[in-house]
């Protein structure tokens, strides 16, 4: 388990436990966080569970591969702490993750 | 063969041309530059313009840049054109303007072909602003029905046919003890004792084939939950039945009640505290309403009446005493009812009363009368005490 704090955008924060293995997105999708969507499941096919990484984490979380960069240019107001939430696998180095979420996904 | 019926290689050029000009799909043939080679009516009527604004032109124009947005047509058009059919802009829409500058997302398909010696894209584009809407609005109904059970202040858990958990929402997780990835799949049994397993199992065997939707699983004794640790507790229970898509799903809605019924227990060993202190009581000892109505009576209160069985509910003044009276004309009565009335205005009353009986003694009676009264100073009980001081 890790600790992962997702922040909306209206401020509204959750701080769950999510289990290892599992990719931030499908933490969300667990503890049913509004804000992440995850349409393609997962398969890095959409860009509806586009999260902005805290500064603190940019450096710390999986790197960026080009499947991913791509499918950025589908999400709204991309900037340089943007990811895919499905892309970052959720593990121990990970404890403490803050992720905010986009006003919107599509 | 009829004109409708012919093998392709037999169909005229005009043949070809009707179709692509009356298919209700906007169809764009675009060069691998972006430039605009053809426009079907459909794509007039999708996007406004006619062919002759927009041929020659590039396609740009009608996917214009979003300033939040980078996704970049040509990049895209040309990935999508190699990839498989399926794939292909599932989950991906570009976002299309109209003349007029409506702005729609569409889902674009395209494939590379060869024509007259030239690459092109075919290129079909669809409105797709409905859709996304009917999906949105699926997806919030979605996510709000799920995050309500999820976040409930009850543990739900809910099961398939074969009785195997198939939600556990946050309470659930904190009542037993497990994470949902533990028990998902499992069996619903694993969240009772064993003694209690196979009887549960017929229970809502039986609960899916019954007509009723809904049930409290207590009616038939206390429901007993088992935590993750092996520690039991007393559970509340109702169970609902809902059929989707011919699949039934059973789900219980669970709430621990350690702590109310320890409270209750603890209430309840109070008050046996308290009538054994009360029924063995010397005295006659009793508690009255401000009117004087009987509301307890102890043992030596039951025995200084002569015990008749109802003595709850009378007035004190007239209680049957039985084979005896507080006098021999109704000064007595009326002097009792008199000093409750004392006591029911707030003032402790003491008097020796004369117990005529018949067998003809008399004993004396100390009589005293003790409001009771709660937080505001209102009198709400009288407690009344008798001692036989012959």
């Amino acid at each position: 388990m890790t600790k992962i704090t997702y922040i909306e955008h209206d401020g509204t924060e959750h701080a769950v436990d999510v289990p290892d293995g599992l990719s931030v997105m499908e933490g969300a999708v667990r503890y049913t966080i509004p804000g992440i969507d995850g349409d393609c499941g997962g398969a890095c096919a959409c860009a509806t569970c586009h999260v902005y990484v805290d500064d603190a984490w940019k450096d710390r979380v999986t790197p960026m591969n080009e499947l991913e960069r791509d499918m950025l240019d589908f999400a709204f107001d991309v900037n340089d702490n943007s990811r895919l939430s499905c892309q970052i696998k959720v593990s121990p180095a990970l404890e403490g993750l803050i992720v905010r979420t986009p006003a919107r996904q599509y | 063969m009829t004109n409708l019926t012919r093998s392709r290689k037999d169909i005229s050029p005009a043949f070809f041309k009707t179709i692509v000009e009356s298919v209700p799909e906007a169809i764009i043939i675009a060069a691998p530059d972006g430039t605009i080679a053809y426009f079907n009516p459909a794509s007039e009527r999708l996007l406004e313009y006619t062919q002759d604004e927009v041929i020659g032109r590039n396609i740009t124009m009608l996917v214009p840049p979003q300033p939040d947005r980078r996704a970049d047509v040509m990049k895209w058009l040309e990935r999508w054109a190699h990839e498989p059919d399926e794939t292909q802009s599932r989950f991906l829409d570009l976002i299309a303007q109209s003349k007029s500058g409506r702005q729609m997302p569409v889902d674009v398909r395209v494939t590379e072909r060869e024509i007259e010696g030239e690459r092109r894209y075919f290129i079909t584009v669809r409105d797709n602003t409905a859709r996304r809407r009917e999906q949105a609005s699926f997806k919030e109904a979605h996510l709000k029905a799920s995050r309500i059970l999820q976040i409930a202040e009850d543990g739900i858990v809910s099961a398939d046919a074969a009785q195997n958990i198939t939600f556990f929402n946050l309470k659930a997780e904190q009542m037993f003890g497990y994470r949902a990835e533990d028990v998902l799949g499992r069996p619903l049994s694993m969240l009772l004792p064993e003694r209690y397993r196979h009887r549960h199992a017929k229970e809502v065997e039986a609960f899916g084939t019954g007509k009723q939707a809904s049930r409290k699983m207590n009616e038939r004794g206390a429901v007993v939950g088992l935590r993750k640790n092996g520690e039991e507790f007393p559970m509340e229970v109702a169970i609902t039945k809902v059929t989707v898509g011919g699949a039934i799903t059973f789900t219980a809605h669970a709430r621990d009640v350690t702590r109310r019924k320890h409270q209750e227990d603890l209430l309840k060993e109070s008050e046996r505290r308290f009538r054994a202190i009360f029924d063995h009581a010397f005295e006659a000892m009793g508690l009255l309403s401000p009117d004087g109505t009987v509301l307890e009576i102890n043992r030596a209160g039951r025995l200084m009446t002569e015990g008749s069985s109802q003595l709850v509910g009378l007035p004190l003044w007239d209680l049957p005493w039985a084979g005896s009276d507080l006098a021999p004309d109704d000064s007595a009565r009326q002097r009792l009812k008199n000093a409750i009335a004392d006591a029911a205005r707030g003032d402790v009353v003491r008097y020796t009363a004369d117990l005529y009986r018949a067998e003809g003694d008399v004993r004396k009676i100390d009589i005293s009368l003790t409001p009771v009264k709660d937080e505001l100073g209102q009198v709400v009980y009288i407690v009344p005490e008798g001692r036989d001081v012959t």
